[in-house]
């Protein structure tokens, strides 16, 4: 077990359990303040730009897009690989450091999963949309049917693709989920309101902290946390394949499984940082999510952009060293140098230089500049996507064949959307779920208080 | 009277696991225990462990054999293709989608079990023996037909319940 | 067919109209329920077709029923009952628009005709078409076409029409007929017949493009007007100044086939002829040169000239005055002579003088009798200019009652022709609407050629038969027949054809035979075994070169789409790319780099000449001081596609000898601040040092069969697999293009669109990079951009035996075949795309819009009458699905059914796929690489053959030849089979 004395108490303050209890829930009883009102407009209509962009697409075809017979996939699958990729802290979060049995995790795992959930369902979005038919889309699922039965291709990265995706956000949610049955329990017999209580009643599913249910509790938490813990390595490997499979110059290379999960815990991270330094200020849970919370994610930032870093490096060097003509026009002519140098650079810096101005103390421990850096990693996380769909399309083996890429008001609209969405998911999370995993914190809290008492 | 429960509210967890303590050594027998957070000792002494890991663990295995033979018997037996000439047993891309699938299948199937074994589910309602156990409160639970009731009482008076109703 | 009469007493009498009509209506009826599912493609349209088709079959069933003489919609050589729904009937018949000929198979499904196939038995054609040939089709089906007879733009009979002539021409008065060229024997008689009986009456014949210099420079030097015969086959050095023989120039189908067959190289025959390009714009043929001088047309004369003088030194002839050449043309006369009899000069130009200095020159080689024949000349391009211009000084005094113009359309292809307005009364006959027919009063349908009777003599002494494979859609009638009824014929033209055939041309032991006349009609042609020769002794040329002094040439050259602008509705040739420039739906003004650099001019960029806007294109190899447009865009009247594309180049057309010339000194160019997108279907130019497209010159060559393909045996032995090699039980389809003998004539992508029913998306989409063609030809530059060596290459798709496309689909909708065709099940694609992003070719389109009828597309498939043309053979693909070459497969198992029910394998080159089937060069070879004696596996074991990106490792079907050049004039010398034995002994014998 490790020692708080070292790094500090996780829990600020000599906090009773009622206190917790009130602390966290306040935002429930609390009438909706004016900015997140504010909010939840901008988000929606951020998300209905999004669904007319959806109607467009489907009612009048992908041709609306800026893709082409060239570059067959765009902004829609490079969207999809970014949101799962945020779409992995979350589940990062929770079981890695459960299983490192890291116990600061507790007030910041239920929030990095609410995200994790929402940022799923947003990628989940791109892949059905970018197909030509999607009203066939069910032709994926090898169910017996009448027409051959016709199966489907186990080759393709796509099915892996499906199922990966499918999985995870099932297990995501469900983790999810379980884990707050016992605060809405909590809630249900904390709160006055009837609604309320018959809500959340439904919610908590009859819970009451007996002996039992905690066992069964925790049993299915070790199941749940021990098969997430692979899917989240698979999945992402799974959508690097999606490349890497591909005969293309700049995808075909056996880095990029663990390059993308890498890549995706650095995103997910990231999020979590913003959105953590955005939740503590506004609901005031300071002591809950402390600044030492927050220096330790961003000394895993830190550590994690080295890697990438590496990778990047790794990649290019290969390119040059595997003597390719067409790997080595990819990096050194169409990325660091050539049409594409612009996003190449903006990904480098972002996301390999900049997080390395975290080895300083004061620039760890300075939460505007955290801020700042946690969402530049995003934007170079978004052009490493950028440069990997769109660079190794656009120009591949036959010249006779190049072509650009630009992307239509259509096609960012949709992305636009995804924004709306999740933005949308976050806020509903913090107004009506508990937003810090309750029963966890005051596990750990207790403990906390028997260290001390020793 | 017709109450069938005597009910011991406790403060502090250390109150509850002593009094939980003393009545497992005067031999009480104690119905359930409700606290707002698991305390490992009590859910290690009280009542058989659950079996719901091993469970899981079976549920893996059956279902990854299902799903090999599935993708085995749809790709190499029943209609059987030619993709860039590989072969029609692609045995590397099976093992992906196994291991996927299996983690989808253990997910679902555990939840249900889960659900079933510790019977929570949708607007399930359960009778609350006390508000604040799911709060600040740790609540232990005796049948007064299995226990000696003033026993129990005094046990959990003495251990520091601050107060002991009858339900 | 027994239905025909129910009782004998109605067999006797014969059936009466009214049973007739009986008749007809059961046969619609059985029609209707035999094609119901048939075409389904065409779906609105379905009913105007029956109505047709159901004549058709009536009039086929009184064939039997009665004795009285029939007009019948389907020849009787192809008895009715074989008209089975489903199967399609094939039928010999000519092509002939006015400028182009070539003699072709039509293929009529379920009485439609939807593709045109090359006539193999042909001696002029050998087989091969172009693509405005192949398009051709969907003219017939063009919205733009007349439907009835109109009088000052209101309905009128066709009895009405005759009754007015016949009066208008009873007052007797000068009558003027202008015509294309005329080829075919029973036109002139029926045109001679009218002239008989209109004493007043003029017939003047006009080029839209002329080439009337040739026809005078040969009055001149031989003392009559013609076109000599090119044997392209004989020809051992080929020296062209301005000629795109291979693209349009005069006959460029059959020239292609001969001068492939001399481009054709191997390890048991190391020769190929060399060919020597010296012109001003790029052009496609300049782009399959050896050797390309690019220089002004001012220059180009004084060379010309310069190397008569050599030559006429060498020879001991009299020499002509000219200013020297700056260039050297010491070489180009030493290859000349030493290729004495072998060699062919030609030149595009229309002036007299120099087609004069080119004819000495071909005369001082002792070319003519070899490579240049005086018997069997060339019957095209017989227009004359002289004659035209006194017509319209005729027209300019008024002196013209009645201008009957007959599918001519001067009004564009003078850039405006104000004289015509003089004339009392203007006619005009054609099949669709133009310029000049929306200036003329009475307008007189004529048939689309596949509706009409018709034959042709393109080469004196080789005819060949038109016949027609559909009823004619509207009221429209024959122009030959107007004429022939306002000159107070009985007979029809189709009478006067047959006549005409089994009394003049028939061989005279056949005459009046008529299993003779089934036979030609049959086979389409008949070649007379020899002609007279018109000419006399030859006298040599007295010619004065002044060249034109100018810093800014503008060259006017028609293209291989549009040829002189009368496609220009044609939505297939409108989208088709430029061989060399790779631009569709617009032409453009070609600016040297040179030039460009020194006038800051870039692509896109627009200027003006002589006040009027057009876009600039930066072409690599257009000689310095010269800029290009291409003719035949900028149509006002073409129809809803060809409104108002681009510009029109005529008005910049000079006169020069009495000739009209094509090259124009005296403009002026000015450069705007404006841009206009260009749309281009391939925007990189060079082949980063990758091995695409493999050349090698024929020295090296003879050396060293493998020169410039060493890179093949390497990955041979480099190539591993971690799986066994494909096995293909059976058939094995594979496809082999000869780099060397390809034109990039563009045939068989037409061809291509034709079959497999592909969409025309137009000038936006095209920008966009989603042109939907199965079939491209990548061009690609190397060397110095002033002249750079040009290269083509077909690719289609690879059909890959290790498809990367087939692995990553996830629904299976795309897979191998057992006979190793990489097919699509349409019906189950889900559109992900990602086997487009994962094919290394970019072979593979998507539907990204619903393309069949959407107004936003409003071309043919946009169209219930255009749709007629859709193949039922091939779906028609939905929105949101790939697509692609797939080989012809519909072909495939039509030919294998056919083996399979004649109960035998299938004969090599028995299946032939679009593409294949009509390639006038011949560079394409299909066939079954399981079979060693196949020409395709013998293609495939040849020393020059490679696959595409064959280092991926995908296993190509489809290999490449080589490309090579016949750099050193030494290797060309000596012995060339060529010339012992000429391709047509080849094919026939």
């Amino acid at each position: 077990m490790y020692n708080t004395e070292v790094r500090g108490p996780l829990i600020l303050g000599n906090k009773s359990l009622n206190q917790i209890t009130a602390d966290i829930t306040s935002p429930l009883y609390a009438r909706p303040k004016f900015w997140w009102i504010v909010a939840v407009g901008i988000s929606s209509t951020m998300m209905l730009l999004g669904f007319w962009a959806i109607y467009t697409t489907i009612s009048t075809g992908i041709g609306s897009w800026g893709v082409n017979n060239t570059t067959g996939w765009g902004w829609a699958i490079l969207n999809f690989v970014w949101w799962i990729g945020i779409g992995h802290a979350g589940t990062a979060f929770s079981i890695f450091l459960l299983i490192l049995r890291q116990e600061w995790r507790s007030s910041i795992n239920r929030a990095a999963e609410a995200m994790t959930v929402v940022a799923v369902m947003c990628a989940a979005i791109f892949p059905a949309l970018h197909m030509g038919r999607i009203w066939d889309a069910f032709f994926i699922i090898p169910y017996p049917n009448t027409r051959g039965p016709l199966w489907v291709n186990y080759n393709s990265p796509l099915f892996w693709d499906f199922s990966a995706i499918s999985a995870y956000l099932l297990i995501s949610a469900s983790f999810w989920f379980m884990g707050m049955i016992p605060d809405f329990a909590t809630i249900r017999d904390n709160t006055t309101s009837r609604v309320k209580k018959g809500v959340y009643g439904f919610l908590a599913m009859g819970w009451r902290g007996s002996v039992g249910e905690w066992k069964r509790f925790e049993g299915l938490s070790y199941i749940l946390g021990g098969i997430a813990a692979v899917l989240v390595v698979s999945v992402h490997s799974i959508v690097a394949t999606d490349f890497a499979v591909a005969v293309e110059p700049g995808w075909h290379s056996t880095i990029f499984p663990p390059y993308f999960v890498v890549g995706a815990i650095f995103s997910g991270f990231a999020m979590v940082m913003t959105l953590m330094i955005i939740m503590r200020k506004i609901y005031k849970l300071e002591d809950y999510v402390t600044n030492s919370h927050l220096e330790r994610i961003a000394k895993i930032l830190m550590f994690v952009s080295l890697i990438m870093g590496t990778a990047y490096m790794t990649e290019i060097f290969l390119a040059w060293y595997s003597g390719n003509e067409y790997e080595i026009f990819t990096f050194f002519h169409n990325r660091i140098t050539g049409e594409f140098t612009k996003q190449f650079w903006i990904m480098f810096t972002c996301n390999a230089i900049i997080p390395q101005l975290m080895w300083f103390r004061k620039i760890r421990r300075n939460l505007v500049i955290v801020f700042i850096i946690s969402i530049l990693i995003n934007v170079g996380m978004w052009f490493e996507r950028f440069n990997i769909v769109v660079t190794s399309l656009s120009k591949d083996f036959l010249p006779s064949a190049w072509a650009t890429y630009k992307p239509t008001f259509v096609e960012v609209s949709v992305y636009i959307g995804t924004l709306g969405i999740f933005i949308l998911g976050v806020l509903l999370f913090f107004k009506f779920a508990p937003m810090i995993a309750i029963s966890e914190v005051k596990a750990v809290n207790k403990f906390q208080l028997n260290k001390r008492e020793k | 009277m017709d109450a069938q429960y005597l009910i011991g509210v406790f403060e502090e967890e250390e109150t509850l696991i002593a009094a939980f303590r003393k009545m497992k050594e005067q031999g009480i027998e104690i119905e359930d225990v409700f606290t707002p957070y698991p305390i490992h000792e009590i859910l290690e002494k009280h009542g058989k462990r659950s079996r719901i890991t091993i469970v899981g663990w079976f549920y893996g295995f059956f279902a990854s054999i299902g799903i090999l033979a599935f993708l085995f018997y749809t790709a190499v037996i029943n209609w059987p293709l030619k993709y860039g000439g590989k072969p029609s047993n692609a045995f590397p891309s099976f093992i992906v989608i196994t291991i996927v699938l299996t983690i989808f299948s253990i997910t679902v199937l555990s939840l249900f079990t889960f659900s079933w074994r510790a019977n929570l589910w949708p607007s399930n309602e359960k009778p609350i023996y006390h508000q604040g156990a799911t709060n600040d409160k740790f609540v232990i639970l005796v049948n007064k037909e299995r226990a000696d009731v003033n026993m129990a009482t005094s046990v959990m008076k003495e251990s520091g319940a601050i107060e002991v109703i009858e339900k | 067919m027994e239905k025909y009469w129910r009782s004998i007493e109605e067999y006797k009498n014969g059936s009466s109209p009214r049973e007739e009509r009986g008749v007809r209506e059961e046969h619609e009826n059985v029609v209707v329920d035999l094609l119901d599912s048939k075409v389904v493609e065409a779906n609105g349209s379905r009913r105007d077709f029956l109505k047709l088709f159901g004549f058709s079959f009536a009039t086929a069933a009184l064939v039997s029923s009665c004795e009285k003489p029939i007009q019948k919609a389907i020849p009787y050589l192809i008895k009715p009952e074989e008209v089975t729904p489903g199967k399609a009937s094939y039928y010999a018949s000519t092509f002939f628009d006015g400028t182009e000929y070539c003699s072709v198979v039509v293929k009529v499904r379920d009485g439609r005709p939807i593709k045109i196939e090359g006539n193999h038995l042909s001696p002029v054609s050998l087989g091969g078409t172009s693509a405005r040939v192949q398009a051709s089709v969907l003219n017939l089906y063009d919205d733009a076409r007349y439907k009835e007879p109109a009088l000052n733009g209101d309905k009128i009979s066709w009895e009405d029409v005759d009754s007015m002539m016949a009066s208008m021409l009873a007052d007797g008065g000068n009558t003027v007929l202008v015509t294309p060229t005329i080829i075919s024997p029973s036109t002139r008689e029926a045109l001679r017949k009218f002239l008989l009986a209109n004493p007043g009456a003029r017939w003047v014949q006009y080029d839209e493009v002329s080439a009337s210099g040739i026809r005078e420079a040969h009055r001149e030097l031989f003392g009559s007007p013609i076109i000599p015969g090119f044997h392209f086959d004989r020809a051992e050095y080929i020296l062209s100044f301005d000629a795109d023989f291979l693209g349009t120039w005069i006959a460029p189908v059959e020239f292609a086939r001969g001068y492939a067959f001399t481009r054709e190289v191997s390890t048991a025959h190391p020769y190929m002829s060399r060919h020597v390009q010296v012109e001003s714009g790029l052009s496609m043929t300049g782009s399959n040169a050896d050797e390309r001088i690019p220089v002004t047309p001012g220059e180009s004369v004084l060379m010309l000239g310069t190397i008569y003088n050599h030559i006429a030194g060498a020879t001991g002839q009299p020499s002509i005055f000219t200013p020297p050449s700056a260039l050297s043309v010491d070489e180009i006369v030493a290859e000349l002579i030493a290729h004495r009899e072998k060699s062919l000069v030609l030149s595009g130009s229309n002036d007299p003088d120099i087609q004069k200095l080119v004819a000495g020159i071909n005369q001082m080689l002792g070319n003519y009798g070899n490579t240049l024949d005086l018997e069997r000349t060339c019957m095209l391009k017989q227009g004359n200019d002289r004659e035209f211009e006194d017509l319209d000084t005729s027209l300019q005094q008024g002196e013209v009652d009645n201008l009957i113009l007959i599918n001519v359309n001067p009004v564009y292809s003078l850039g405006g022709f104000e004289a015509m307005k003089k004339a009392g009364f203007t006619a005009y006959m054609g099949s669709s609407l133009n310029e000049t027919a929306g200036a003329c009063q009475l307008i007189c349908p004529d048939h689309h050629y596949l509706e009409a009777w018709g034959d042709a003599e393109p080469v004196k002494g080789s005819y060949s038969l038109q016949q027609p494979c559909i009823h004619p859609l509207f009221n429209s009638r024959a122009w030959q027949d107007s004429l022939m009824k306002w000159a107070g014929e009985t007979r029809s033209y189709e009478d006067l054809v047959k006549f005409w055939w089994e009394n003049m041309i028939a061989p005279r032991e056949e005459k009046g035979d008529e299993n003779w006349w089934v036979k030609t009609l049959q086979a389409g042609y008949h070649e007379a075994p020899q002609v007279m020769p018109e000419t006399g002794k030859y006298n040599p040329p007295h010619v004065e070169i002044s060249p034109a002094e100018s810093d800014l040439f503008l060259t006017l050259y028609s293209t291989v789409a549009l040829n002189d602008g009368r496609y220009a509705n044609n939505p297939w040739l409108q989208e088709l790319p430029d061989p060399v420039t790779k631009v569709c739906w617009d032409n453009y003004l070609s600016v040297s780099p040179a030039d460009a650099s020194g006038m800051g001019l870039e692509d896109e960029m627009v200027v003006t000449v002589d006040g009027i806007e057009m876009p600039v294109l930066v072409q690599p190899g257009q000689a310095r001081g010269t800029i290009s447009l291409a003719l035949g865009y900028g149509r006002q009247k073409a129809g809803k596609v060809g409104d108002g594309i681009g510009i029109n180049g005529f008005k910049w057309v000079t006169t020069r000898n009495g000739n009209r010339n094509y090259t124009n000194d005296r403009i002026v160019l000015e450069i705007t601040g404006k841009t206009y997108p260009i749309a281009r279907t391939q925007i990189h130019h060079t082949m980063e040092d990758r091995p695409i497209v493999r050349e090698t010159t024929l020295e090296e060559y003879s050396s060293d069969p493998t020169a410039g393909n060493h890179f093949h045996l390497e990955t041979e032995e480099h190539n591993q697999t971690l799986y066994p090699e494909a096995k293909f039980d059976g058939f094995h389809w594979g496809l082999v293009v000869d780099l060397n003998k390809c034109t990039a004539c563009n045939n068989c992508v037409v061809s291509c669109i034709a079959e497999n029913n592909i969409a025309t998306v137009g000038k936006e989409e095209v920008k966009n990079r989603r042109i939907m063609h199965w079939m491209r030809i990548d061009r690609y530059y190397s060397e110095h951009p002033d002249n750079p060596k040009v290269l083509h290459q077909p690719v289609m798709c690879q059909h890959c035996d290790n498809a990367p496309c087939e692995n990553v689909c996830p629904v299976s909708a795309t897979m191998h075949s057992n006979e190793g065709l990489n097919q699509i099940a349409y019906i189950r694609c889900i559109g992900t795309k990602y086997c487009i992003n994962n094919c290394p070719y970019r072979v593979r389109r998507f539907n990204w819009f619903r393309y069949l009828n959407n107004d936003k597309f409003d071309f043919n498939m946009n169209s219930e009458l255009s749709r007629l043309v859709l193949n039922p053979d091939v779906t028609v693909r939905e929105r949101g699905v790939v697509e692609k070459c797939s080989l012809c497969v519909q072909r495939i198992q039509e030919k294998k059914l056919e083996a399979k029910l004649e109960n035998r394998t299938l004969r090599d080159g028995e299946v032939q796929p679009a593409c294949v089937q009509s390639c006038p060069s011949g560079a394409l070879v299909f066939g079954n690489l399981n079979d060693p004696e196949s020409k395709v596996s013998i293609k495939k074991s040849d020393e020059r053959n490679y696959h595409l990106l064959e280092q991926l490792h995908t296993l190509p079907s489809v290999g490449y030849l080589t490309r090579v050049r016949n750099v050193k004039p030494e290797a060309a010398s000596g012995e060339h089979p060529a010339s012992e034995k000429g391709i047509r002994d080849e094919q026939h014998g």
